[in-house]
């Protein structure tokens, strides 16, 4: 017997035990889900981190945050490693950014509002090698 | 009475000579019931029952006795029971066997315990007690009154006082416990068995590795757990600070081995084998500072052949094994790891938001597994062999399913 009558019966006579299994569907796929952990993303301020910043000639240009000096405010210094690439949007940027063999240029200080001031975004992360380190020392 | 004379010939010399330990038998053999050259050859007449009469010793388990004998001109040696009377076992060749020819008459005796197994004997099968038969023509001083045998039918074999009743089956415990090329049976008989008891084989086999790659290339995991990870970029062993996602079971291939084997049939439907293997591929690297992969693996196999006695006859035979033993896999698999960017102890750089990491594992070292398989015999003597079977290797984990080709040698 259907609730509604243009209701079509479309679960077989133990309808009971289709019901409890649909029930428990959200309760399997939790369990399933339960041990993964939210993955951290990298920011602004996270060493490594590529930052494609929107350039004056319409494209971008592409960061990597070496070292922050501050505290959080727009007065912060960011020591960064400019790459010579110019992407024309975020997206190839990300691509660009695998690439470990991609040109970069010399450690350069930066204001954070000059990267905040603009369209930016974080596309990338590769943890800093002892070289590159010892380059902004 | 001069057959009485054979008898009790015999039965002094077993009698004084048992009693007196021979230093030829073999420590833990059967015991050897020593008689002089000289007592061991007699004479008598045609038409004449060879009497037969044996005193064992008291310490001696015996359940049995069994005089073997061959008449000369017939091609098999036939076998009969001596009775017991006492502490004595006797019986006699018939006298239908003796004949009116001239010839001779071979026998020993063997003592068989309450499991078949020959505990003594007196003469042997190549060094038998020898009775030459005259006629009455050349030796009338052993020809008896009556130059007639009995009729079998008015005293049954084996009735006391009747001739010995024949053996048809031998009883034994053990191989040598049987003679003229027998060997002895699981029903505790000796036979013509024509099943090939030891197996010598040699296999190919190969795995494949099933692995848990969730959090596998922690430095924790590589430290403690077996496992290897190295970048597919530059092959730098892999010491980031992995995201402990929620990375499904991979599937690897495991080393592929040769493997030697001997098995040996215990019942119709029973073996227990060892497999001894050697790993020529599908090594992985070793960390700094961690043991060495051992290429070596060992394996008790035991098998439970399907089908009522497969051994006797040709034909496809299969089995299910159950085995265990030692053996390193080394697995391989690739894994993608993204890396938490805002570790506080991050310590090795060039590692990308996201990778993929060749992943090895080093399982075992001992293991225990589970399988099925099939041969086929070509001759009595050769047969191929497939097997599938599924292994789980400790303390280190990974399921490890690997299948085999190979080839047996039968041997009795």
């Amino acid at each position: 017997m259907t609730r509604f009558p243009g209701e079509r019966r479309v679960l077989p006579s133990n309808s009971v035990t289709w019901h409890r299994f649909i029930l428990l569907l959200p309760l399997l796929s939790c369990a399933c889900s339960a041990d993964a952990v939210p993955e951290p993303e990298p920011t602004l301020d996270t060493k490594g981190a590529f930052i494609a910043v929107a350039a004056d000639e319409g494209d971008y240009q592409l960061l990597r945050t070496l070292a922050v000096l501050g505290s959080g405010r727009d007065d912060d210094a960011f020591f960064v490693l400019p790459y010579l690439a110019k992407p024309g949007s975020f997206d190839e940027a990300r691509e660009l950014a695998q690439d470990p063999a991609l040109p970069v240029g010399e450690v350069t200080a930066v204001g954070r509002r000059s990267i905040t001031s603009r369209e930016w975004r974080v596309v990338w992360f590769r943890s800093v090698s002892s070289e590159e380190q010892a380059a902004f020392r | 009475m001069r057959r009485w004379a054979v008898c009790w010939l015999v039965a002094a010399a077993l009698l004084l000579l048992s009693r007196a330990r021979a230093d030829t038998s073999a420590p833990g053999g059967p015991r050897l019931l020593h008689v002089p050259t000289a007592s061991k050859t007699t004479e008598q007449g045609v038409l004449t029952p060879v009497p037969v009469t044996l005193e064992v010793p008291v310490d001696l388990p015996a359940r049995r006795a069994l005089l073997h004998y061959h008449v000369f001109g017939t091609s098999a040696w036939r076998t009969l029971e001596l009775h017991r009377e006492g502490a004595r076992y006797a019986g006699a060749i018939p006298c239908l066997e003796v004949g009116e020819m001239t010839r001779e008459v071979r026998y020993y005796i063997r003592v068989h315990d309450a499991e078949g197994a020959v505990i003594a004997f007196s003469g042997t099968r190549s060094a038998p007690y020898i009775v030459a038969i005259h006629h009455p023509s050349a030796r009338p001083d052993l020809a008896l009154a009556a130059l007639r045998c009995p009729d079998p039918a008015e005293c049954p074999p084996g009735l006391p006082g009747c001739p010995s009743a024949e053996v048809e089956r031998i009883p034994c415990s053990r191989d040598r416990d049987c003679e003229g090329g027998l060997s002895c049976g699981w029903d505790g008989f000796c036979g013509d068995d024509p099943r090939r008891r030891n197996w010598f084989g040699v296999d190919l086999v190969q795995g494949a590795g099933l692995l848990a790659t969730q959090g596998a290339c922690s430095v924790s995991s590589q430290e403690s757990s077996g496992y290897a990870c190295y970048r597919s970029r530059d092959g730098a062993i892999y010491t980031g600070r992995p995201v402990y996602s929620n990375e499904p079971l991979a599937l690897g291939l495991a080393p592929t081995r040769v493997q030697l084997s001997y098995e040996r049939l215990l019942f119709y439907d029973t073996s227990l084998g060892v497999r001894v293997g050697y790993a020529f591929a599908g090594e992985g690297p070793t960390l700094p500072g961690a043991a060495g992969f051992v290429p070596y693996s060992v394996e008790i196999v035991a098998r439970y052949w399907l089908g009522r006695d497969p051994f006797a006859a040709r034909g496809l035979r299969a089995y299910l094994a159950l085995g265990g033993g030692f053996a390193e896999y080394d697995v391989r698999v690739d894994v993608r790891v993204r890396e938490d960017p805002n570790s506080p102890t991050y310590t090795q750089g060039g590692n990308d938001l996201e990778q993929t990491l060749r992943v090895w594992k080093r399982a075992g070292d001992a293991f225990v597994s589970l399988g099925a398989g099939a041969t086929y015999p070509f001759t009595e003597s050769f047969s191929a062999s497939v097997e599938l079977s599924v292994c789980q290797a400790f303390p280190f984990p990974a399921s490890i399913a690997t299948g085999s080709v190979g080839l047996r040698a039968g041997f009795r």
